[in-house]
């Protein structure tokens, strides 16, 4: 599904050029879900806001199901990212002067669906995430549990192949943040690509593989050998 | 675009304090740019209520050497027009008047009436909305007298019941019948009757030399104005060559009626419609302001949007829907306070500004209004909905609520602001002293204590005799022997006289021959004519330089008399004592007696012209004013005139009363307008402008909050940080005003013609503008460097 190479990006200040991402080279094939980990400043978020064509500035190869992205301009990037992407954050970002059900419109809304279509997608997104009785709150009722639940149906609600997430569980106590990444797992075994960018190490559990950076290097990949879920194995 | 309009009605709700300045300042900008526009169209643009009104022209009469380019026509010059022209398929005349409405058991009225000849309201294509109009078969000298009465004067004096039609009334003295009514609004001078012009022209109507019609016409089919100007100075150029002595020099001119009625206060209309408008602007730009710093705040909402795949277009929509959303309400307000000021602004308008009356919230203008809602709500939503953040991944990742603020783009509008309010506080700064001049103009006369009002003795007690005996009018005379005495002995008074004009009433020209200086026809000069009685130079306090005043002496059978003003002498006696020598007009001859002072008869702002006074005793006139000067009040000498008036005629009411000081500030009207309204818009634009910047520098110290607790934790004194925020503010004030002088000096030619005494480019004006300016801006930055000097930098740096 995903492919880079040689994928670089980098800021001119006064010393010359400063690297985030150094030559990066790595291939996601579709149903994966795998987590891309390293310290502060290793250039994780930068990585995934590239893959999720929220960053244009980049030089290098990105090839996402068929399409040369690097070859693309910004608008037909934006376009893919519409039909084939999701996004949660970790600090959720959901919009506060709107409820529940207006918060999972809003990317219908810019998707050029019909307004009855709309409707009908929303109701069932909040039945499949059992929060048909939150639909008219506003983010301010929920807990940080519930927003981003929310925010993970946000991301969902548009049918998207894959899933990004951006420290999911960062905001999270730790029982919130295993229904999270459990509800991700379902998600992946019903057939979404998920990448992850995650400190945890558990969390980094409930996917296939781990990509490590560091200092905007690929330090390496690994398979996840105790998996936690339940499910098993490679990713189909 | 409903999600976006609930949307944006919802985030307007939830910060109402915001809602509310934004929709403030629009109403304020809206509002006086909706009021202005209401008497603009009333005046300028609103159609007059005739049938194809386009079609409608006056036709004046001008006299190449005087320079005179609106004159009236002569009775007969009108019978040859209406008699050669093809280029008019009707041809009529007007005489304005003022008459005594007289009927038994009813209190009279003075009305002011058009006497109008048959095909008036033919040419008008206006038909009774009662009765019948006034037709050729009214307009013949021995017809029966008739009258048409306003809709207006029907609804207040007859309660608008048809019995009025038929009714018998007396106008000065002579019988007339009510046959008709027109409709509301027919006539937009306030005139209140029309009567036949024929049987009440007087002894001048076969004189070439008398220009007292107005001649209006309507075009005929398929006939241009060109053309028919083409005609009508063909025409006159024949009557110039059979009348030379009269007409000589003498041409037409042919307009559109609606420019008759506005073309002269056209550029002063539109100097205020630019004026406001630059007010709007400033609105629009502290709107915009205001929006922008609301639009910083939100940049979170915004990238989280265009995460979702929201493009930048779509955001734009929804920023521009909330800026639009608040220019309609402001609309709505600005609507409520265009309504509540329109009859402040109808009565600070100049008699001089014609169908003022007809402002108000037509559909035209409440059209205007919502498109300069829409237009100022895009505007003012321009800024906020174009600097959308492109920075979406780190306003995401930084989760920072306070995310960078747009700030050079505000400042940009705050600059702008400035500019404007340069510009127009350089105009109003340039009326103020222009006025301040007119008032300092001696007029030539003294105003204090001199109290005038106008009579008409009745024809009908007061037969105008034939021609011949024009100058011997006894029972006027007889009148006028009688009322003086009166006027002189009442409490208070010191000095009394008649005249036909007061100081400030331009009068009658007609051209005057000078003993020795023979001029020839076309090449007469045209001089003001005015009639007085003895003791009236000392009444008005005019000094006699030469020569004597008029006295009892000068009276019919004695020699004629003149006094000349001098200008006169400057023209025909330069360097020389016109004392002794003589001059004719009118078929007289008169001696020159004496030289008074200059007045400035047509207004301040106008230099005397030549004039002669002869004496009303030698030239009597049934229509005069009385001048009285009195050390009473007004409230006491006023009904003390009437008194002594009806003790000499019961039938004679006093009208168009004024003191000399009311007489002068009406002169002043329009440029008062014009002073008063630029002014207020003056201090609007310094106060939009001071919020403006008092904006952008709170908002400034509250971005900086971090930056200050640095320095303060670094050593700096309280005082250096508040002096950083005033310099900020005094800094970009005076970018604005760099540019705001080079706008300012460019836009204050466009008042030339409405200044006095005072260049467009005046650097003590534009010295006081700058430091009031500059005043303003200190004044704005003083809370936020109050604040800036107040900040904990333990808080602030904590905070972060």
């Amino acid at each position: 599904m995903i492919e880079l190479r040689n994928l670089e990006k980098a800021f001119e200040t006064r010393a010359g050029q400063t690297f985030v991402l150094r030559r990066i080279d790595l291939k996601i094939e579709s149903g994966e879900f795998v987590t891309i980990m390293g310290p502060s400043g290793a250039g994780k978020t930068t990585l995934l806001s590239i893959l999720g064509m929220l960053d244009h500035a980049w030089t290098g190869e990105f090839r996402f199901l068929e399409h040369d992205v690097h070859a693309m301009k910004p608008r037909e990037r934006i376009d893919l990212n519409k039909k084939h992407i999701g996004f949660v954050f970790q600090q959720y970002h959901l919009l506060d002067d709107l409820t529940v059900a207006e918060n999972l419109d809003i990317p219908l809304s810019y998707r050029n669906i019909k307004g009855s279509e709309r409707a009908a997608l929303v109701a069932d997104t909040l039945d499949r995430f059992q929060i048909v009785g939150k639909k008219d709150l506003f983010p301010n009722q929920l807990s940080g549990g519930q927003q981003q639940l929310v925010g993970v149906a946000r991301a969902l609600i548009a049918n998207p192949k894959l899933l990004l997430a951006d420290e999911p569980t960062g905001n999270l106590h730790s029982d919130q943040g295993r229904e999270i990444m459990r509800l991700f797992q379902k998600l992946n075994d019903e057939g979404t690509t998920i990448v992850q960018v995650t400190h945890s190490e558990e969390n980094a559990r409930y996917g296939h593989r781990i990509i490590r950076l560091r200092d905007g290097w690929i330090l390496g990949e690994e398979t996840v050998k105790d998996r936690i879920g339940t499910t098993t194995g490679a990713a189909r | 675009m409903k999600q976006d309009i609930q949307y944006a009605i919802r985030t307007l709700a939830r910060t109402p304090g915001f809602t509310a300045v934004a929709v403030v300042t629009m109403a304020l900008g809206i509002g006086a740019t909706t009021g202005i526009f209401s008497v603009v169209h009333a005046v300028l643009w609103n159609p007059l209520p005739f049938n194809e009104p386009g079609r409608l022209a006056v036709i004046w009469e001008t006299d190449a050497h005087n320079k005179s380019f609106e004159e009236g026509a002569s009775t007969p010059d009108f019978v040859d027009f209406r008699r050669d022209a093809r280029s008019f398929s009707g041809l009529a005349a007007v005489q304005g008047r003022w008459l005594n409405l007289t009927e038994e058991r009813r209190e009279p009225e003075r009305i002011s009436a058009n006497a109008v000849s048959g095909t008036y309201f033919d040419v008008l294509g206006v038909r009774a909305a009662l009765g019948r109009a006034l037709g050729d078969a009214d307009d013949r000298p021995g017809a029966a007298g008739v009258v048409v009465l306003s809709d207006a004067l029907w609804r207040s004096r007859y309660a608008a019941s048809r019995d009025a039609l038929g009714r018998e009334i007396s106008l000065d003295g002579a019988p007339y019948r009510v046959v008709g009514v027109m409709p509301p609004g027919f006539d937009s001078t306030d005139n209140q009757a029309w009567i036949p012009l024929a049987p009440s022209l007087g002894a001048f109507k076969d004189l070439r030399g008398v220009h007292n019609l107005l001649v209006i016409g309507r075009l005929a089919q398929r006939v241009s104005f060109e053309r028919a100007g083409a005609e009508m100075s063909a025409i006159a150029a024949r009557l110039a060559r059979q009348y030379p002595d009269d007409n000589a020099g003498r041409s037409t001119r042919v307009l559109p009626l609606a420019e008759a009625y506005s073309g002269g206060v056209r550029p002063s209309l539109l100097v205020l419609l630019g004026a406001v408008a630059l007010v709007t602007l400033i609105s629009c730009a502290n709107v915009s302001g205001l929006l922008l710093a609301r639009a910083a705040g939100r940049t979170r909402e915004i990238a989280i949007r265009r995460a979702l795949g929201a493009e930048r277009g779509r955001i734009a929509r929804q920023l521009l829907t909330e800026s639009v959303l608040v220019a309609l309400v402001g609309c709505l307000g600005g609507l409520a306070l265009a309504a509540w000021g329109r009859d402040a602004l109808v009565a600070l308008s100049p008699q001089s500004l014609p169908r003022v009356s007809e402002a108000g919230l037509n559909l035209p203008v409440l059209l205007f209004s919502l498109l300069l809602s829409a237009a100022c709500g895009i505007l003012a939503g321009l800024a906020p909905a174009v600097s959308g953040t492109r920075e979406i991944e780190r306003s995401l990742r930084a989760g920072d609520h306070r995310a960078a603020a747009r700030g050079s783009v505000r400042g940009v509008l705050v600059a702008a602001q400035i500019v404007l309010a340069c510009v127009l506080t350089t105009g109003a700064g340039l009326l103020l002293r222009s006025l301040q001049n007119l008032r300092r103009v001696d007029p030539g006369f003294r105003a204090a204590g001199l109290v005038t009002a106008r009579i008409q003795l009745p024809r009908s007690k007061y037969p105008e005799p034939p021609r011949e005996n024009f100058y011997k009018w006894p029972e006027v005379l007889r009148f006028y022997d009688e009322v003086l005495p009166r006027l002189r002995a009442l409490p208070g008074v010191s000095s009394a006289s008649l005249a036909v004009n007061h100081p400030l009433r331009e009068g009658w020209t007609s051209q005057v021959e000078v003993e020795g200086q023979v001029q020839r026809p076309g090449e007469r000069d045209e001089t003001r004519i005015r009639p007085i009685s003895p003791d009236y130079f000392r009444t008005t306090g005019t000094p006699v330089l030469r020569g004597r005043p008029l006295d009892e002496r000068d009276r019919q059978g004695a020699p004629g008399v003149v006094l000349v003003n001098e200008a006169f002498a400057r023209r025909y006696f330069p360097g020389r004592d016109p004392v002794g020598r003589t001059l004719s007009f009118w078929d007289r001859k008169r001696e020159i007696v004496g030289v008074v002072r200059d007045v400035r008869f047509r207004g301040p702002a106008h230099e005397s012209e030549p004039a002669v006074y002869p004496s009303l005793f030698q030239v009597p006139i049934s229509d005069v004013f009385l001048l009285v000067r009195s050390s009473a009040t007004r409230a006491v000498v006023i009904p003390a005139m009437r008194t002594a008036v009806r003790a000499v005629e019961p039938d004679v009411a006093l009208f168009q009363v004024r003191t000399a000081d009311e007489l002068l500030t009406e002169s002043l009207g329009s440029s008062r307008f014009e002073t008063t309204l630029l002014s207020l818009f003056g201090v609007a634009a310094l106060l939009l402008s001071a919020l403006g910047l008092y904006g952008l520098l709170a908002y400034s110290v509250a971005r900086r909050t971090r930056e200050i607790g640095i320095r303060l934790a670094l050593g700096a004194r309280r005082s250096d940080l508040a002096g950083m925020i005033v310099r900020e503010g005094l800094a970009r004030c005076l970018a604005g005003l760099a540019v705001g002088a080079v706008a300012a000096l460019a836009s204050t030619r466009l008042l030339s013609s409405l200044l006095y005494g005072v260049r467009p480019s005046d650097p003590l004006i534009f010295a006081g503008v700058f430091g009031t300016l500059l005043a303003v801006a200190l004044a704005a930055s003083l809370l936020p460097a109050r604040r800036a000097a107040s900040v904990d930098p333990w808080k602030a740096l904590r905070t972060e």
